[in-house]
């Protein structure tokens, strides 16, 4: 077979011919019938590949939104360890020495207010 | 036509956006045939493409702050899918690799014999055969050509490849092609 031909046959499916290339092509299928019948071969491959539909199971939608709350619930709990933990952690701490050195878990106690003297709650406020 | 479908995915992502997660399940549901389209084409049917599947929008749910517009939801979706369906296809090589020393070329492909019973062979098993018999780089230019029908520009595009390439990997991809359905085509 004219693989020049062949060639062009192929790529007039892909790509837009130039004039020449055309007319090449066109002359090369009336003069050949082995071409032809590869013209006809390669549309049907075209064809089977575009009638090839192809979905997944059932209830796919249903499958992605469920592992998306599944990622999203366990992004909750890992932001959790990660920040609210420590935080916590500290937090207690911070109560315990509150505890251990004032005696006292009042709010007062625990921004040094209790012990404040009037003299210097100007500075303390600016402060 | 194209535009307005591009007007109603957008709106659908600035929903999504806000937490509405209905407005998420029914972009799923409109592209699911886009991505199930690609991911098949490149890995064949079964649980490993469902997956794949799904891991291409939850990737998209999670990167929708980044979606731009710039390109169609459609085009956005398919990319993802080609590159995950790569990824899949490498570690299914290691795999096997692995576990019993072998190359994916080295398996064979059963393409029965179909000239006693040919409507009795389901057509669309055998096309899906003969796409997974191809390299991957030949098989994802089919798919995106092919099946999906983008134009070469935009095949080359979303592969990140020369025109040129693309041109010459269909070129050969249709011939292989073209003998595995040789039984379907004459």
């Amino acid at each position: 077979m004219d693989t020049k031909a062949y060639s062009l046959l192929k790529q007039s499916l892909d790509r837009e011919l130039t004039t020449q290339e055309n007319d090449e092509l066109q002359k090369a299928l009336r003069e050949n019938p082995e071409l032809r019948s590869e013209a006809e071969s390669l549309q049907k491959v075209r064809g089977l590949l575009l009638d090839d539909e192809s979905s997944f199971g059932s209830f796919f939608v249903e499958k992605v939104m469920s592992r998306i709350e599944t990622i999203q619930e366990s992004n909750i709990i890992y932001a959790f360890k990660r920040i609210a933990l420590p935080g916590l952690i500290a937090a207690l701490i911070l109560l315990l020495i509150t505890i251990l050195g004032n005696h006292s878990i009042s709010f007062d106690s625990l921004l040094g207010v209790d012990t404040l003297q009037p003299e210097y709650l100007t500075d303390f406020l600016i402060y | 036509m194209l535009d307005t479908r591009n007007q109603e995915d957008l709106k659908l992502i600035e929903k999504v956006k806000g937490g509405n997660k209905a407005a998420f399940s029914h972009l799923v549901r409109k592209y699911e045939s886009v991505v199930a389209a690609t991911v098949i084409g490149m890995l064949g049917h079964g649980d490993d493409a469902e997956d794949v599947g799904q891991n291409v929008f939850i990737r998209f749910y999670n990167a929708i702050g980044d979606f731009r517009g710039e390109a169609s939801l459609s085009t956005y979706l398919t990319r993802i899918a080609i590159n995950l369906s790569l990824n899949e296809i490498k570690r299914r090589k290691r795999r096997n690799m692995f576990i019993v020393g072998r190359r994916d070329e080295d398996v064979e492909i059963d393409f029965p014999d179909t000239n006693n019973e040919p409507e009795a062979y389901d057509t669309k098993e055998a096309v899906n055969k003969a796409l997974q018999h191809l390299e991957p780089k030949f098989r994802s230019v089919v798919v995106l050509r092919m099946l999906q029908g983008y134009s070469t520009a935009e095949t080359a595009k979303i592969l990140n490849l020369p025109l040129g390439t693309v041109l010459s990997r269909l070129s050969r991809a249709q011939d292989k092609l073209k003998e595995l359905l040789k039984h379907l085509i004459n």
